[in-house]
């Protein structure tokens, strides 16, 4: 069981814990986007950086394994520095701002982030998706965090859904790009409920 | 728990591997070969045959240059890679768009042609260059060659080796494999060799491939399949080493990947090969046949009791599939996106096995090292630290391009003006960038700086895969910053924020007509160097830092 | 409010998110033991049927039969029930009255029925619909182990090397168990699918078995035969902790693979490699559905199932469980209350002089001591005019029990039917009073699933209109009965259980928190997520193998109704459909359909979609069709989630020769494109 030290709180952690369980083990905040602990780390946002003595950059904590020792810096400079404009990057390519109650927004906050830096192009909006009694997709909110499809993948294994694109054109579709409705979807909601934007959310909760 | 993204996805695609399926990307490929599109029916049908699920077999076809761009019965690739773009400013590719009436990735309403673009066809010491269906075109003309329908093979320089006995370029005579089989090497002892000789891998990264390999036997418990995959996917716009490697010596290659899986414990090999060198699988197809006969591949390989085989798998246009995590997972049939390590593929690799992946030319050292030993190997660079030999490569702008085996330690400048003779046409050199579109670019005023992996990296370049590519004074930096930063979004995997979306902005930096704020683009690569989840991210930045510190008044800063 | 589901034996802990009295959102908590921060389409999406404008909201009163119905008052509604209800019993004795407990309902809805029937009215006539599902089960885990539940947990499927599925498809009918398992074979463990037709987790196991409906015994002795040829017998655990075995192995010889094969189509080496993939395993648990009892051998079958754990010792530890896939939410908890004519709570028996007494002194009231009647029993007696008056609360039996005409029958025979429901169906055409009654998001008390874990039920809205919480309207009809069950809250009610029950000793609202107990819970609280560790319950603490050989089931093809119809669930609906055609779900699933092989279909000259007649020895239905190769030849499937098909007019009087569990999966029936003229026409409903 390693014992690590968190901003200088001792924790011992499960012989597979990753940075991450640490630090929430120790209570303190990362900031996460793409991280579901009902699924395995996927390592995409890069907003959960900390700071391990010994290494010379920042570290991603979801996807770092433990080991005996380490002393961690969650608010280390470099890695709030990235975490800061991860969180802008995200910001600048959404049409609109993300609904104060949704993961992206709360965290933005938290971080203190205010206008991008590096505002461009975004998503193009299109009308929402609602081909299904439930469940909506409003494309141009999605991150491609893949929370979504690590859920349908992970926890439901029905694999109705699937990252799209490449690039800034990244997203996400079910089926053929047909629509929850048309797709292999069961409609079990684990893709709404983990998603940090309301790309995907219930249809009877669509603004 | 580490897991690999998608461990379900590829848990699906071992099953329906061990029943000989093909994957979800081979039909795909087919598809757009017979009919020159992908419909919803192909998709269906590569789900059915692969036994990938229907959305992920979407998602792959989403992903890959070869599936999205329509093909006419005529369909035209012009490449726009650094080497072409530095020898006419991609003035050919607005020649082909404005000939053929058609955008890059759009096919004549009547199908009869199209037109897409293409990164690279590794005919850089000819640039520019345009695949024509099948025939690789390259030169001067090539462009009036193509609009008349006379496009024809462009021919290839030989390659040189400038060691006192050529290695790399010498023809493969199996010797290494033959040696370490009828003297009954052990295994364990084939790795310490390789481990001794400090062979440090090709492709760019540069870590100990003896290392590696050690990872991998120790992986797993006891009858875990292992695999060895030789990275063929030579993206670097400039690099053409491992095209030279694959169809010239193919059977090179083959030897290493089975001295690979003897020390491993691997008894299948996989090369994967871009689809941009049309000619790499069948030469390696066609070795790999000759050696099934002759006793050297196959279940009792020179009457040893080892087995071996090798499967060569063509990719369907992607450069980050060039890093090893995506390049799994384009072997797998996936989508070619990047996975976090740990854990790496020695530990969990194809189809979630330990696997080595080992870039072509790394692999093709291993046959010396085999045949002569660790020290023999050491000595083919005496004024260095590293071991081996490199094969390098030039573009058109010098006056002798090629494909060149040279030792470590020398200076760039010999490499330039003594190897490659200089530029053409009396043009001097403005820059050199080295080792691909990540790496660093050396003004002339370095040239000095030794080509080793040290002294480059001190200097803010890298080694990389050892194409040199020259840029001379009627390249505008800019553009070149520009034309590197267009490169990098278009091939960005799309998985981590910084790389989707920073190199997206960082190239909207530079295209914009106004001036470029440097703190704020300082601040972008910041980001991509300590956010991005691969080299493709984290790489960028470092040739538009050696650009802010060498050449910071062409770019345009506010 | 964290509640818990109201549709499947899963039992799913979930957030409800109520905004103006209406619920806006439900989500799955996180820390739900059983569903771990998952839930299905049903759970999550399927609740807005609370508010339909079907719901009633008034007690409703038909003055004469065939007329209509109209409002009533409370009062009048109580008053005309009870006044109806002593007068039957005044005259014909209190066993011409019977009660049917809903298990939708909660574990104190249905103890304060059972106390109802059995101290205001005086009979032990009450059952629950475990008859028509699980009764199978729960005799045969009694008989062999000693208690009527799950020998673990769900948890156990992750601990798992191998898992026996049979007569279950869980993807749809449980789906956060089917996903469960889904992962677990994803992982590594070597899953075995046993059922006529290639269900969804058959594409994620090692092997799938196809055998011939009705023949499941023949495949669970034909994999004891070969678990004990090939050396996979734990001679310890059997001579230490069970008994009966020497019978079983004379049985044994006459189950070859090739016999077993002869009789249900299984090949031999499919046989013998399931028994050895099971046997092989570390740990192994065996799971299993309806398609295992809703046979005439349902519970011999289930025993046989017991026996092949018993002889490879794999119970009693971690990752070595049986888990009957428990069907309603509360289906497990409202036998476990006693709303069955045999037992009182925790299945103690109701000759059992000790028990009886002990409810005697509790409720003041001196208690019958002779069985009453099952559900079929009710109708039977109904038909014959022995049995007057029912009282159901939350049951459809018009629609799901077996055997629509006889049914309908029975109901019409009787003097008086009051029907307590949320909704019109069709068993209240036949009712003289109906109660509105709430739903499981408009009540509390708690529901126990199939891992027996009992779980707490919270409101996020009041019943509508004047409809109100099934507690409530049995304590006022208890009250005006003339015995007043003296409980403030359904807690209370726990309360009184606890006291009575020794397995429920340490239960109680205040303990269960957010993540409930597993039966038996010792009054300190201890709980059980595994049985039998150390012992089994049965006297003499050994466990019984079961040497019954196999017979064939209740029907059989021939050549008038040459196919064999298998009826179950699909996943978008609930069994009678009750909640979920009120749903946004319909706008996923519209019709039941049968499903047909494409085999049969072209020798019937049918196609995709065609709608088709399909007849049984009782009944004739008209329904569209699906042809598919997932299903075997010479079967086809529907579902009964829909009232205007009358599926079960299809189902005969077959059942469980033990429990009378109907025997739903094995109906011959002939079926031909509509138009098409039978040979013979049987008398319709």
């Amino acid at each position: 069981m390693p014992a690590v030290t968190v901003d200088g709180v001792a924790v011992e952690v499960a012989a597979s814990a990753t940075l991450l369980e640490a630090a929430r083990a120790a209570g303190r905040w990362v900031p996460t986007l793409c991280f579901d602990a009902r699924q395995a780390p996927f390592g995409a946002c890069r907003a959960c950086l900390v700071g391990v003595e010994g290494s010379a950059a920042p570290l991603p904590a979801c996807t770092t394994p433990c080991r005996d020792g380490m002393v961690l810096d969650t608010e280390d400079p470099a890695g709030r520095r990235v975490a800061h404009a991860v969180v802008e990057l995200v910001l600048s390519e959404l049409p609109q701002a993300p609904a104060p109650h949704t993961e992206l927004a709360q965290v933005a906050q938290r971080l203190g982030v205010e206008e991008p830096r590096w505002p461009g192009e975004t998503h193009a909006p299109q009308p929402a998706d609602t081909r299904h009694p439930y469940l909506a997709f409003q494309h141009e909110l999605c991150i491609s965090c893949g929370r979504c499809v690590r859920a349908c993948d992970e926890l439901q294994g029905t694999f109705a859904l699937t990252a799209t694109g490449r690039g800034f054109e990244a997203n996400v579709a079910a089926g053929l790009d047909e629509g929850f409705r048309a797709s292999a979807c069961v409609a079990c909601g684990a893709c709404a409920d983990t998603c940090p934007t309301d790309a995907i959310t219930e249809v009877s909760l669509l603004p | 728990m580490l897991e690999t993204m998608s461990k379900n996805l590829v848990e699906l695609v071992r099953r329906h591997h061990t029943l000989d399926a093909p994957s979800a990307l081979d039909v795909l490929k087919e598809a757009v070969e017979l009919r020159g599109e992908i419909t919803d029916a192909d998709r269906r049908e590569a789900a059915q045959r692969s036994g990938l699920p229907e959305a992920a077999v979407y998602g792959v076809s989403t992903f890959y240059d070869d599936l999205l761009q329509p093909r006419g019965e005529r369909h035209v690739r012009v490449c726009t890679g650094t080497a072409c773009f530095a020898a006419t400013g991609d003035a050919h590719v607005d020649a082909l768009r404005e000939a053929f009436g058609l955008g890059l990735g759009e096919r004549a309403a009547d199908g009869s042609v199209s037109l897409a673009e293409t990164v690279c066809l590794g005919f850089c010491h000819s640039s520019p260059a345009v695949r024509d269906g099948d025939t690789i075109d390259a030169g001067e003309d090539v462009v009036a060659r193509v609009l008349s329908g006379s496009a024809r093979p462009a021919a290839e320089p030989a390659w040189v080796s400038l060691l006192d006995e050529p290695v790399l370029t010498r023809p493969p005579d199996w010797s290494g494999l033959r040696r370490v089989l009828n003297e009954r090497i052990a295994p364990e002892a084939l790795l310490e060799e390789v481990k001794a000789a400090d062979v440090r891998g090709r492709g760019g990264a540069g870590f100990p491939a003896g290392t590696k390999w050690q990872f991998a036997r120790a992986a797993g418990g006891d009858g875990v399949q292992k695999f060895i995959v030789a990275n063929g996917d030579e993206g670097d716009p400039g690099s053409y080493i491992d095209k030279y490697l694959m169809e010239r010596s193919p059977e090179l290659l083959i030897e290493g990947l089975a001295l690979a899986g003897y020390a491993v414990g691997a008894a299948h090999g996989f090369v994967l090969c871009r689809s941009e060198y049309p000619r790499s699988k069948p030469a390696l197809e066609a070795a790999a046949e000759r050696a099934q006969a002759d006793g050297l591949l196959g279940d009792d390989v020179l009457g040893s009791g080892f087995a071996f085989d090798v499967t060569i798998v063509e990719g369907a246009g992607s450069y980050v599939v060039g890093e090893e995590t995506a390049l799994l997972a384009c072997l797998e049939g996936l989508r070619g996106t990047v996975s976090a390590r740990p854990p790496f593929p020695a530990q969990e690799g194809l189809y979630g096995r330990p696997t080595v992946v080992n870039n072509v030319e790394t692999l093709c050292n291993i046959p010396f090292v085999a045949a002569r030993g660790a020290a023999a190997y050491h000595a083919l660079s005496p004024a260095s630290d590293t071991a081996g030999s490199k094969l390098v490569c030039f573009n058109e702008r010098f006056a002798r391009p090629g494909v060149y085996e040279v030792p470590f330690g020398v200076s760039m400048r010999w490499l330039c003006d003594e190897v490659a003779d200089g530029l053409r046409d009396g043009r001097a050199i403005k820059a050199v960038q080295i080792g691909g579109p990540l790496g660093g670019i050396l003004p002339a005023s370095l040239l000095d700086t030794p080509f080793d992996f040290d002294a480059l990296a001190a200097e803010g370049c890298m080694l990389g895969h050892g194409g040199i590519v020259a840029f001379d004074d009627a390249t505008s930096m800019r553009d070149v910053a520009r034309h590197l930063l267009r490169f990098g979004a278009h091939e960005s995997c799309g998985k981590c924020f910084p790389c989707r979306i920073g190199l997206r902005r960082a190239h909207a930096l530079f295209a914009a007509d106004a001036p470029v704020d440097r703190g704020r683009l300082e601040a972008l690569l910041e980001t991509l160097e300590l956010g991005s989840l691969c080299a493709h991210g984290g790489g960028m930045p470092a040739p538009i830092r050696s650009l802010l510190k060498h050449f910071p008044d062409e770019l345009g800063l506010a | 409010m964290t509640t818990t589901c109201g549709y499947c034996g899963v039992g799913c802990r979930l957030e409800t998110h109520v905004r103006d009295g209406q619920i806006a959102s439900i989500t799955p908590a996180m820390d739900g033991p059983a569903n771990l921060g998952h839930t299905c389409l049903k759970g999550r999406f399927a609740h807005r049927f609370a508010r339909h404008r079907e719901r009633l909201t008034t007690p409703l009163i038909r003055d004469e039969r065939g007329g209509p119905l109209r409002a009533a008052t409370w009062d009048e509604a109580i008053e005309r029930t009870v006044s109806a209800l002593s007068r039957i019993r005044s005259a014909h004795g209190p066993d011409a009255i019977a009660g049917l407990a809903s298990s939708r309902a909660t574990n104190e809805d249905c103890y304060a029925m059972q106390r109802l029937m059995r101290a205001a009215i005086g009979t032990n006539n009450i059952d629950n619909c475990s008859r028509v599902c699980h009764s199978p089960t729960s005799y045969a885990l009694r008989r062999s182990f000693g208690l009527s539940g799950a020998t673990g947990s769900f948890a156990d499927f992750d601990h798992a090397d191998a898992t026996i599925l049979i007569g279950a498809n869980p993807t749809e009918g449980h789906p956060v168990v089917g996903a469960r398992i889904k992962q677990a074979t994803l992982r590594g463990m070597q899953l075995v699918t046993i059922d006529p037709r290639r269900i969804e987790l058959a594409d994620y196991g090692v092997l799938h078995l196809a055998p011939h409906p009705g023949t499941n015994a023949a495949v669970m002795l034909g994999i004891a035969h070969v678990l004990e040829r090939d050396g996979f017998v734990d001679a310890d655990f059997v001579a230490a902790r069970t008994e009966g075995f020497e019978a079983l192995l004379e049985l044994l010889p006459a189950y070859a693979p090739q016999a077993v094969e002869a009789i249900s189509g299984v090949p031999a080496a499919n046989l013998e490699r399931a028994a050895h993939v099971y046997g092989a395993a570390a740990n192994a648990c065996i799971s299993w559905g309806l398609g295992v009892t809703e046979h005439k051998y349902g519970s011999e079958v289930v025993q046989l199932i017991c026996n092949v754990a018993l002889m490879t010792g794999k119970v009693g530890r971690r990752g070595s469980a049986l888990l009957p896939l428990r069907g309603q939410n509360n289906v497990q908890g409202s036998s476990d209350m006693g709303a069955l004519p045999d037992t009182y709570t925790a299945y103690r028996s109701v000759t059992d002089e000790d028990v009886a007494r002990s409810f005697e002194a509790a409720w003041g009231v001196p208690l019958s001591r002779a069985k009453g009647y099952t559900i079929p029993q009710m109708f039977d007696a109904a038909v014959a005019g022995e049995l007057k008056a029912m009282y159901i609360f939350g049951e459809d039996v018009a629609q799901t029990d077996p055997n629509t005409a006889h049914v309908v029958h029975a109901l019409k025979s009787l003097d008086f039917l009051v029907v307590q429901e949320i909704f019109e169906n069709e068993t209240t055409r036949y009712a003289d009073v109906i109660l509105p009654a709430s739903s499981f998001l408009e009540k509390s008390g708690t529901f126990t699933n199939a891992e027996r874990r009992v779980q707490l039920v919270a409101p996020a809205i009041d019943p509508p209109g004047e409809a109100k919480t099934d507690f409530e309207i049995i304590k006022r009809v208890a009250r005006a009965l003339g015995h007043a069950l003296p409980w403030a809250t359904p807690a209370d009610a726990m309360d009184e259980i606890a006291a009575l029950t020794p397995d429920w000793a340490g239960i109680s609202h205040a303990r269960l928190g957010r993540h409930g107990l597993q039966w038996p819970v010792a009054p300190d609280g201890t709980d059980a997520p595994i049985l039998y560790e150390r012992e089994f319950t049965r006297a003499g603490g050994r466990a019984h193998f079961a040497a019954l050989p196999y017979k064939t089931p209740g029907d059989a093809a021939d050549e008038e109704f040459p196919l064999i119809l298998v009826t179950g669930r699909r996943l978008q609906h609930y069994n009678a459909g009750t909640m979920t055609r009120r749903t946004g779900n319909v706008e996923l699933m519209d019709a039941d359909v049968l499903e047909i092989h494409p085999d049969d279909a072209a020798r019937l000259w049918i196609s995709d979609g065609d709608r088709i007649s399909v007849r049984s020895r009782v009944g004739r239905i008209e329904l569209p069709t699906h042809v598919t190769d997932r299903i075997e030849r010479g079967h086809v499937f529907t579902t009964f989630h829909f009232p205007q098909t009358r599926t079960n007019l299809l189902v005969g009087a077959s059942a469980d020769v033990n429990t009378s569990c109907p025997e739903y999966k094995v109906v011959a029936v002939d079926v031909r494109p509509l138009g098409e003229a039978p040979a013979h026409v049987p008398a319709l409903a």
